[in-house]
């Protein structure tokens, strides 16, 4: 039973929560940056530009990726906020994810960071992950 | 018109099965970014499958039991695919998707009408719930009811709001009335269970709104999922109509 509870665990697909944009106080938005030989970049958003047209009603790939980062960002908020310590934060699934994700975007470099920031407050810091070295530190047991 | 069991039951394997082949596309699109979820081979096999049961579906060949097993591999697939994203990859059509396929999966499985009659019934009321307390929530909230939440919504988040939007949310009476616009459409979600043409027209003014929400916010999943779940949401008006009135 356990075993069953741990499967469906990442599920929230059978009990679905429909409040659909019911509170936009917090607007999150992701942004990273690497270091190579000492020196850091600066900060950059994260966002895909795309022109919408009428075929992406049927097609729309690249917007619903950043939309999958998007929902992976609001999740680090919250399940941030639940645990412990710093350790633990990094071990979760989402936090893997995004660096992932920013190690994917960015190419081989010597560090990475990222952070997401409040847009309707000022940019103002919610979360800052660690500096991370290397790629290999990254792979999540799948 | 009216509506049976058998022709909502059709129109839904139809349009859930073109929704979860849109899906599928959509990740072999993403490879690249998604090559550490090693999804790539349980969504072409889900693709191939889809493809095979919308086709048969489209030939009202829909009786064997291979058919039922095809649904049912598609469920498997879909939540194996899901739990390699985390759960979900894009929120509240991902959710919908997964109300409208289970259910149907089981409607398949256990062809006893009254069961059938029971699961279309849940569909409706999941369809009605995603308007209704999506209503609800924003009625409660003041920022909904002052529209400065839909204004911050399409001016600073993340969305790729077209900038003749953006434009129009300086005028405050707009989006006052836009917001409240949203909020009583959601709220007037059960009435369709009223009369069959009510619920005709809600679903009318729901397609243009989720359309909407494509040409704005750019969820497109969001018409195709809830395209699915509407047939249900019409046989049950008309249930209510025979049954109760």
């Amino acid at each position: 039973m356990s075993a069953l509870f741990r499967f469906l665990k990442p599920f929230k697909l059978f009990i679905p929560s429909w409040n659909f944009f019911d509170r936009i106080e917090v607007l999150p938005a992701l942004f990273y940056r690497t270091s190579s030989e000492n020196t850091w970049t600066d900060w950059q958003r994260f966002q895909i530009e795309t022109t919408r047209t009428p075929l992406h009603l049927i097609l729309n790939p690249q917007e619903n990726y950043f939309l999958y980062i998007q929902s992976q960002v609001e999740r680090l908020l919250v399940e941030a906020s639940e645990q412990k310590s710093d350790r633990e934060v990094i071990a979760l699934e989402c936090y893997q994810r995004i660096l992932e994700l920013i190690i994917d975007t960015a190419g081989p470099q010597d560090l990475f960071q990222f952070k997401i920031v409040d847009l309707g407050n000022q940019n103002s810091s919610l979360l800052v992950s660690h500096e991370h070295e290397t790629p290999k530190s990254t792979e999540v047991s799948k | 018109m009216t509506w049976d069991l058998t022709l909502a039951l059709h129109l839904t394997k139809t349009f859930l099965a073109v929704t979860i082949l849109l899906q599928s596309i959509e990740f072999l699109f993403l490879k690249a970014q998604l090559s550490r979820q090693k999804i790539w081979i349980p969504n072409l096999v889900r693709l191939l499958i889809v493809a095979g049961t919308l086709l048969v579906t489209i030939l009202w060949k829909d009786t064997s039991h291979f058919y039922t097993a095809a649904w049912f591999s598609i469920w498997i697939l879909t939540i194996w695919i899901l739990r390699k994203l985390g759960g979900h990859f894009n929120g509240g059509s991902d959710s919908m998707t997964m109300v409208i396929l289970t259910s149907l999966t089981l409607a398949l499985l256990i062809p006893i009408e009254i069961v059938q009659v029971g699961l279309v019934w849940y569909i409706c009321i999941q369809t009605l719930f995603s308007y209704f307390i999506a209503g609800i929530s924003k009625l409660k909230e003041a920022d909904w009811r002052n529209g400065l939440a839909l204004k911050k919504l399409l001016l600073l988040s993340n969305y790729n709001v077209p900038p003749v939007i953006k434009s129009l949310t300086r005028d405050h009476y707009f989006i006052k009335t836009l917001s409240w616009l949203v909020i009583l459409f959601e709220l007037s979600a059960p009435l369709t269970l009223i009369h069959p043409e009510l619920a005709s027209a809600f679903v009318l003014i729901a397609v243009t709104f989720h359309f909407s929400n494509f040409l704005i916010l750019g969820l497109n999943r969001f018409v195709w999922a809830w395209m699915a779940s509407y047939p249900s949401l019409i046989y049950c008006a008309y249930y209510v109509a025979k049954n109760f009135n």
